[in-house]
């Protein structure tokens, strides 16, 4: 009887053991993570994590397709095709982030053509009424040493 | 004799006087073109900038390229002055070495036939 009290309050105890929440995790990696990600800011952001799902999509991709390949082997008809319409949606899947990506690219290039122009930045040698213009030295340097930059600011080509 | 001698002495000076005018007039009328507007870029006045600019030049202005330029002259220091430093006279090209308390900069202006600006570009350092 003694021993029957005993293996039910053990049984108790560690149901009530299971049930205790457990402690939470330590904060520090993904705050550290989150810190990362804010100094980098959003933009650059948003392609860390498109550049992780494009990943995890491109490996259940190539699972699928290994799956498919061994279902195949199998003579398994039905698996194989589940296993190739797998493949299929997660490629389909690593597409649209692959489209995602070129269009947050796109987003940040726009983002700083707009900028520049409102500085008047000129980016390319063009002679352009720009108020920054980089110009290639004239090349006086002896040869196989890099030209300077000259910057000129103003209006007009003098 | 003393009536002609003081006639002709008088007609001298005025004649000094002419001569000194025009040829001072051509080459410190540039510099004074460049000087108004090398101060209006700096203390950033769109309206005295653009004023002696070429009707194809003054759209080119911006508020954003004025600052810019204003800026960068503003970490140079108080404008002292400007001085020529060389005419290219048939093509209307002049160049003046803007000193500031920190250094100097190289102005270079272009002028049209009617003295209007086509071209005002500004150059960190002193003119080579």
């Amino acid at each position: 009887m003694k021993t029957k009290a005993l293996v039910a309050a053990a049984l108790v105890a560690a149901f009530l053991a299971s049930m205790a929440p457990a402690p939470q995790a330590l904060a520090d990696g993904a705050a550290s993570t989150r810190n990362i990600l804010l100094g980098i800011g959003a933009a650059a952001g948003t392609l860390i994590i498109i550049n992780h799902n494009k990943k995890v999509h491109q490996k259940y991709a190539e699972d699928a397709q290994k799956e498919a390949s061994l279902a195949a082997q199998r003579d398994d008809a039905q698996a194989a095709y589940k296993a190739e319409v797998k493949a299929y949606d997660n490629q389909v899947a690593v597409n649209d982030e692959l489209r995602h990506e070129v269009a947050v690219k796109d987003q940040i290039i726009d983002q700083q053509k707009v900028a520049l122009s409102q500085m008047g930045v000129q980016v390319q040698s063009a002679p352009a009424p720009v108020a920054v213009a980089h110009h290639q030295a004239p090349p006086k340097a002896p040869a196989g040493s890099h030209a300077a930059q000259i910057v000129s600011y103003g209006w007009g080509v003098f | 004799m003393r009536q002609y001698i003081m006639a002709l002495a008088a007609s001298l000076a005025l004649g000094l006087v002419a001569c000194s005018g025009a040829s001072g007039s051509s080459g410190s009328d540039q510099q004074k073109l460049a000087e108004n507007v090398t101060r209006a870029v700096y203390n950033n006045d769109m309206e005295s900038v653009t004023s002696n600019m070429s009707s194809t030049l003054a759209p080119q202005v911006t508020r954003g390229s004025l600052g810019v330029l204003s800026d960068e002259m503003h970490t140079m220091g108080n404008l002292q002055g400007l001085s020529e430093t060389d005419t290219d006279a048939p093509a209307r090209r002049y160049t003046f070495d803007a000193k500031f308390d920190r250094g100097d900069m190289t102005v270079q202006m272009r002028l049209d036939g009617d003295g209007k600006i086509v071209a005002y570009r500004v150059v960190p350092g002193a003119p080579r």
